[in-house]
C-alpha cells in the first residue's frame, strides 16, 4: 500500500543538557507537497531535519520517513537511499568542477540520474567546468540542489536553500523548487523567509523556541492568526498625515514604519475612507487594501517580529 | 541473501570507494601546495640526512685552532727532537693527506696569551676549540723522558661545550698524544683492531641505512597529519555530514582514504629511493617486493591513528598539535632515524610503544638483506597494527553531529 505521508513525527524531543532544541513536536507531511518549516535561527528547524536525515540523535519521540522508522538501523539505511539533502552549510570538493562533483555524489548511490540532466535542471550548463570554489553563492546552492537530486529521491530536504542569496538568485532557486513539486517529489523546506514559505509551500509549520506554534496552509494560517485585511493610506508630508489621522480617528488609525496610515479593513470601510478623504480634499498619494501575511501570523503567534540574521544561520 | 546481491553490494562499495579515492586524488593534484610539500618533504629529509650523517664525510672537516707558545729549538730542527712540532704534524699540519684522513684542519690562532687569555680569545673570536702548547712544553717532554719524577708535560685544550663535536676532536687529540707517548718510550704496538664488514653489507653505505627510516618517517607523518587534517576539515565544512546522509558506509569512506594514503606512501618511497640514488648513489639492490605490504599496512596504521586522534580532538588546530606531539617523539625515539641503542634504557622501553618502531624495523630488515631473516616478526606486527588501527579508526569515526 502506498504511503500517504512522507513524514510522520510524534512527540519528537531533542535536548542538549539544559537546552531543549526541539520540544515535543508532532506533525505529518503529505506525499508530493512542499512543506515549509518556518522559524527564526535557533528555532530547532535544522535539528529536526538532521534527526530525520539520520545525522543527529533524538532524545525521545518517534519519526517515520516514507513509512520507515528512523530508530531502526536497516530502515535508516533505506531512508538514505531514497532521500536527497541540501544541508544548510553546503560544501563539496572545492577543487572539483560542477560536473565532477555531480559525478562524485552520483557514485554514492546504486542508481543515479544522468549528470547532464541534473545540470540542465538547475541551469548550470554554462558552468560545468567551473570549480566549486569559484562559483557564486547562488550557483553553489543550485549545484547543492542538483546534488540533492542525484539519486532521484522521493523526498528532498532543503535546509535554508536561499539564505544569503540575492533576490534574483532566490527567485531562480524558487523556480527549481517549484519544478521539484511538479515532478511529484515531496520537499521539506526550512526557511526563515516568510515570503519564501508563502510563495512555495503547500503547508507551513511555524516553529519557535523548539515548539510548533501552528501548522496549515499559508491561507489557513493567515485566516487563523493574521487578523483582518488592512487599508493603507499613503501620503508624502507630515501635515497631510496629521490631517488623515484626525479624519480617520474613529477607525483607530496606526502608523507603520514607512509613515503610512493603516486601519482595519472592515466591510465597507474602504469606500467610506475614500469618500471621507475626497470630501475633505486630502492629498493622499495612494490608498490600497492589504491582506495579512505570514509575518503577521508569526507576530500574532510568537509576539515577536522575525528578525533575519544572515550571518548566524546555525540552528 | 543471494550471491547476486553480494556481488552487487561489492560493486556498489567499490564504486563508492573509487569515487572518494579519485576525488581525493584529483583535489590533491589540483592543490599546488599539497603536491609540493608532500614531495619536497622526503627529498629534503634524505638530502639533509645524507649530507649530515654519511654520504659526504669528506666535506665535514673540523677546524682546530692552535697556539704554539713553545720556543724549544734544536740545532737540526728535526720533528723527532721537537715534540711540539711533532704533535702538530701528527694532527695534520702541513700534511694534506693526513689532514683529509683525520677530517681536521689546523689553523694558527696567532695571538699572545700575555695580552689575551685563551678563554677570552675563543669567546671573542667565536672559536669552539683551541689547542694550546704552552711555553717550555717540548723541554718538559724531553725532561720527562729521562726523569720519571718530573711533572707531567700537559698541553691545554679549550672548548665550547655547546658544540657537540668537541668530544670527537678531544678524542682525536688524545689518540695522537697516546701514540706520541708510546713512540717516545719506544713501545711497539702489540694490540691493534682488525675490522670486518657484516656479510652482505659490504656494498652498503650510510645512506642505505637512512633511506628505509626516512620512507617510514615520511609515511607516518604524512599519513597521520593527512587523515587528521582531512577528517577535521570535512567535519568543519559539514562535508562529512552531507556524506553521512547518503548510503555510503564508514568503512568504505575509511578504506578509500587509507588506500589513498597507501598510494601516497608508495609514491613517497619511490621518490625517496630515487633521490637517494641520484644524490648519494643509494644501493638499488635493497629494493624488495615485501616493501609493498609494509607500506600498505604502515599507511593503514598511521591513517587509522589519524582517524582516532581526529575523533577525540575535533578542532583542526588542536588536532594538528595533538598529532605533532605524537609524531615528533615517535620520529626520534622509534629508531627510524637514530639507533634506539643510543637511547637511555627507559626511553628504549618507551620506543617500543610507537608503531613506527616495528614498521621501520620491518622496512630496514627487508631492505638490508643481511637481516632479512628478522623481517617476519616486525612485518607480522606491522600487518596486525594496520588491521587493528584501521578497524578502530573506522569504528571510532563519528558521522553524527554531537
Amino acid at each position: 500500500m502506498k504511503e500517504e505521508y512522507a513524514i510522520v513525527i510524534k512527540n519528537l524531543v531533542k535536548k542538549y543538557d539544559d537546552l531543549i532544541a526541539v520540544n515535543d513536536i508532532s506533525f505529518k507531511i503529505k506525499i508530493g507537497e512542499i512543506f515549509a518549516f518556518l522559524g527564526p535561527n535557533g528555532a530547532g528547524k535544522t535539528t529536526t531535519v538532521e534527526i530525520l536525515e539520520g545525522i543527529r540523535k533524538k532524545t525521545s519521540g518517534q519519526a517515520f520517513v516514507l513509512g520507515l522508522n528512523i530508530d531502526k538501523r536497516k530502515d535508516l539505511e533505506k531512508i538514505k537511499k531514497i532521500i536527497g539533502t541540501l544541508p544548510q552549510e553546503f560544501n563539496t570538493h572545492e577543487n572539483l568542477t560542477v560536473k565532477e562533483n555531480l559525478r562524485f555524489w552520483s557514485r554514492m548511490y546504486a542508481y543515479s540520474l544522468p549528470v547532464d540532466d541534473l545540470i540542465a535542471l538547475v541551469k548550470l550548463e554554462e558552468k560545468t567546468k567551473a570549480k566549486f570554489k569559484n562559483l557564486s553563492g547562488g550557483l553553489k546552492k543550485r549545484l547543492g540542489i542538483a546534488i540533492s537530486l542525484v539519486n532521484d529521491p522521493e523526498l528532498v530536504f532543503l535546509d535554508e536553500p536561499t539564505t544569503g542569496l540575492d533576490p534574483r538568485a532566490r527567485r531562480e532557486t524558487w523556480e527549481v523548487i517549484e519544478g521539484l513539486k511538479s515532478q511529484g517529489k515531496t520537499v521539506f523546506l526550512t526557511t526563515h523567509y516568510m515570503e519564501e514559505a508563502q510563495v512555495l509551500a503547500d503547508t507551513v509549520a511555524i516553529i519557535h523556541k523548539g515548539k510548533i506554534m501552528d501548522i496549515g496552509s499559508p491561507t489557513q494560517l493567515i485566516d487563523r492568526h493574521g487578523g483582518e485585511n488592512r487599508i493603507v493610506v499613503r501620503c508624502n508630508d507630515q501635515e497631510t498625515r496629521d490631517k488623515i489621522h484626525d479624519l480617520l480617528f474613529n477607525f483607530g488609525p496606526l502608523e507603520n514604519e514607512d509613515g503610512d496610515i493603516v486601519i482595519s479593513s472592515k466591510k465597507g470601510a474602504l469606500s467610506k475612507v475614500v469618500d471621507l478623504l475626497d470630501e475633505n480634499e486630502v492629498a493622499y498619494s495612494d490608498i490600497i487594501t492589504q491582506r495579512p501575511t505570514l509575518e503577521d501570523v508569526f507576530l500574532s503567534l510568537t509576539g515577536e517580529i522575525l528578525i533575519i540574521d544572515e550571518k548566524s544561520v546555525e540552528d | 541473501m543471494t550471491k547476486e546481491n553480494i556481488g552487487e553490494k561489492i560493486r556498489i562499495s567499490a564504486r563508492r570507494i573509487g569515487a572518494i579515492f579519485s576525488s581525493t586524488a584529483l583535489g590533491w593534484i589540483r592543490t599546488g601546495p599539497a603536491l609540493f610539500f608532500t614531495f619536497i618533504y622526503p627529498i629534503v629529509m634524505i638530502l639533509l640526512f645524507g649530507y649530515i650523517f654519511g654520504a659526504a664525510p669528506d666535506d665535514s672537516m673540523y677546524t682546530l685552532y692552535y697556539l704554539n707558545e713553545d720556543t724549544y729549538q734544536v740545532d737540526d730542527q728535526l720533528y723527532s727532537n721537537n715534540p711540539a712540532l711533532l704533535l702538530l704534524q701528527n694532527l695534520g699540519l702541513e700534511n694534506e693527506t693526513l689532514s683529509d684522513e683525520l677530517n681536521l684542519r689546523l689553523v694558527d690562532a696567532n695571538f699572545s696569551t700575555a695580552i689575551l687569555s685563551p678563554e677570552n680569545w675563543t669567546k671573542e673570536n667565536d672559536v669552539p676549540y683551541l689547542l694550546l702548547i704552552p711555553s717550555g712544553w717540548s723541554a718538559a717532554v724531553n725532561e720527562s723522558k729521562t726523569n720519571v719524577t718530573a711533572p707531567k708535560a700537559n698541553i691545554e685544550f679549550y672548548y665550547d661545550p655547546s658544540y657537540t663535536s668537541y668530544f670527537e676532536i678531544q678524542s682525536l687529540v688524545d689518540n695522537v698524544l697516546q701514540e706520541l707517548n708510546l713512540n717516545e718510550f719506544g713501545i711497539p704496538t702489540l694490540i691493534a683492531i682488525e675490522t670486518t664488514t657484516t656479510p652482505e653489507r659490504q656494498s652498503l653505505d650510510y645512506i642505505d641505512f637512512y633511506v628505509p627510516g626516512i620512507i617510514m618517517v615520511t609515511i607516518s607523518t604524512a599519513g597521520m597529519m593527512g587523515l587528521v587534517g582531512m577528517a577535521t576539515e570535512e567535519r568543519q565544512t559539514g562535508f562529512i555530514f552531507k556524506l553521512a546522509a547518503t548510503p555510503i558506509k564508514k568503512w568504505e569512506w575509511a578504506t578509500a582514504h587509507l588506500f589513498w594514503q597507501a598510494v601516497m606512501g608508495l609514491m613517497v618511497a619511490v621518490l625517496t629511493v630515487l633521490t637517494g640514488w641520484i644524490a648519494f648513489d643509494f644501493n638499488m639492490t635493497t629494493i624488495h617486493p615485501l616493501m609493498i605490504p609494509i607500506l600498505i599496512f604502515g599507511s593503514m596504521t598511521f591513517g587509522g591513528l589519524g582517524l582516532i586522534i581526529a575523533r577525540f580532538v575535533k578542532r583542526p588546530e588542536a588536532a594538528m598539535a595533538a598529532t605533532m606531539s605524537f609524531v615528533f617523539p615517535q620520529m626520534f625515539l622509534s629508531g627510524a632515524l637514530f639507533p634506539p641503542e643510543t637511547l637511555p634504557e627507559y626511553l628504549q622501553i618507551i620506543a617500543k610503544f610507537f608503531p613506527l618502531y616495528y614498521i621501520s624495523e620491518a622496512m630496514r630488515s627487508v631492505m638490508l638483506e643481511s637481516t632479512f631473516s628478522n623481517v617476519w616478526v616486525p612485518l607480522g606486527v606491522t600487518i596486525a597494527m594496520g588491521i587493528v588501527f584501521f578497524i578502530l579508526g573506522s569504528i571510532l569515526t563519528v558521522w553524527r553531529k554531537e
